[in-house]
């Protein structure tokens, strides 16, 4: 009993101790790297098993019809890389995608969507941490206005600039590019303002993928 | 012989977070089993625990985060075990152990169809070994 609740007090401060410094929590990361990358290639294999043919051409087609492209300073065209929505989670979504992407890049749809951030990578296999479940603060553009854009929890606040006034609720705002040293056209994040959450900080809901298909945008 | 079976299970805590990271929702909990098999094997207490500990911090920090909900996977792990050591081992004992964790995990993930698959294969797995190894011959 004794030895039990010793335990219970030891986990507890670990939690505490992990929470008071978050950067920590990247050395889990590491430790099971190995088994993540086997386990990740069954977990690719079990779930190929299930997609049918008709979903596959659907999904080809939309590769093939890919509107994005990177143009480099020499003017050579280079096709970024590109994925397949695998398994779709809480917090999280697995992505097979043909080459392997750089830790902490972009993740957008088609239409150039913000939807999460690169969290691990296994090979092919990428592990993406959706639009609100990391840990990233960065800057927007709404309106010709600067603001900040902080992620904590599952939501995603913008501060606002006091007696800021907006006609519709749904509200796009521009990534500039300096997050993109490379793309051509900002990426978006489309969506709504909820509710006030505190001060100046404002609840956005963003919309949510409808197209398997995703790309990569390395910083 | 008693640190490196406790480097063991710590091991195999890291493996069995890494199987029900990928593939927990999609096919079965691998967490439950071992839960299970180890106290049916007599650990001692603090094999079990170090088991525990290294699975919830591996699992919730690499899926979610190491938060309430870590906390209380490990209370209800803590209140199952205070809980079933007055009984003997027996069949329903073993699924009542197995499915309060198996239902937290599955809970937390919405894939309940992994659940019965859990709690299907425990009910054959108890009458082809774990009996043999509570009872003996």
């Amino acid at each position: 009993m004794k030895k039990k609740l010793f335990f219970l007090n030891l986990f507890i401060i670990l939690a505490i101790f992990f929470n008071l410094i978050k950067s920590a929590e990247n050395i889990f990361y590491w430790i099971s790297y190995p088994v993540d990358f086997l386990f990740s290639k069954v977990q690719q294999k079990f779930l190929s098993a299930g997609i049918s043919a008709d979903s596959f051409d659907k999904i080809l087609e939309t590769i093939e019809s890919s509107p994005i492209r990177v143009v480099d300073t020499m003017e050579i065209k280079l096709s970024i890389p590109y994925g397949i929505i695998m398994s779709d989670d809480l917090t999280s979504f697995t992505v097979a995608a043909n080459k392997k992407p750089k830790l902490n890049s972009l993740v957008i749809d088609e239409n150039a969507n913000l939807l999460g951030f690169v969290c691990g990578v296994f090979s092919n296999r990428v592990e993406v941490k959706k639009l609100g479940y990391g840990k990233n603060e960065f800057f927007g553009e709404i309106e010709g206005l600067d603001v900040l854009i902080k992620e904590s929890e599952g939501n995603i606040l913008v501060e606002l600039p006091e007696n800021f006034t907006f006609e519709s609720t749904q509200v796009y705002i521009n990534i500039p590019k300096y997050l993109l040293s490379v793309s051509e056209s900002s990426t978006l994040m489309t969506g709504e303002f909820v509710s006030q959450y505190y001060a100046n900080f404002f609840l956005f809901r963003s919309k949510k993928a409808s197209n398997p298909v995703v790309y990569f945008l390395e910083e | 012989m008693n640190i490196l079976l406790s480097f063991l299970v710590a091991v195999s805590a890291i493996v069995s977070s890494s199987w029900d990271k990928w593939m927990g929702s999609q096919l079965v909990f691998s967490m439950p089993f071992l839960a299970v098999y180890f106290k049916h094997l007599d650990m001692n207490d603090e094999k079990r625990f170090i088991f525990a500990i290294v699975y919830t911090l591996f699992y919730f920090a690499n899926r979610y985060d190491i938060g309430f909900m870590a906390i209380l996977f490990f209370v209800l792990y803590f209140l199952c075990d205070l809980f079933l050591s007055k009984f003997k081992h027996n069949f329903w004992t073993a699924l009542l152990y197995f499915s309060m964790l198996s239902f937290y995990l599955n809970f937390l993930s919405f894939s309940f169809f992994s659940f019965f698959t859990g709690i299907i294969l425990i009910s054959i797995l108890y009458f082809l070994n774990l009996r043999l190894i509570t009872h003996g011959r």
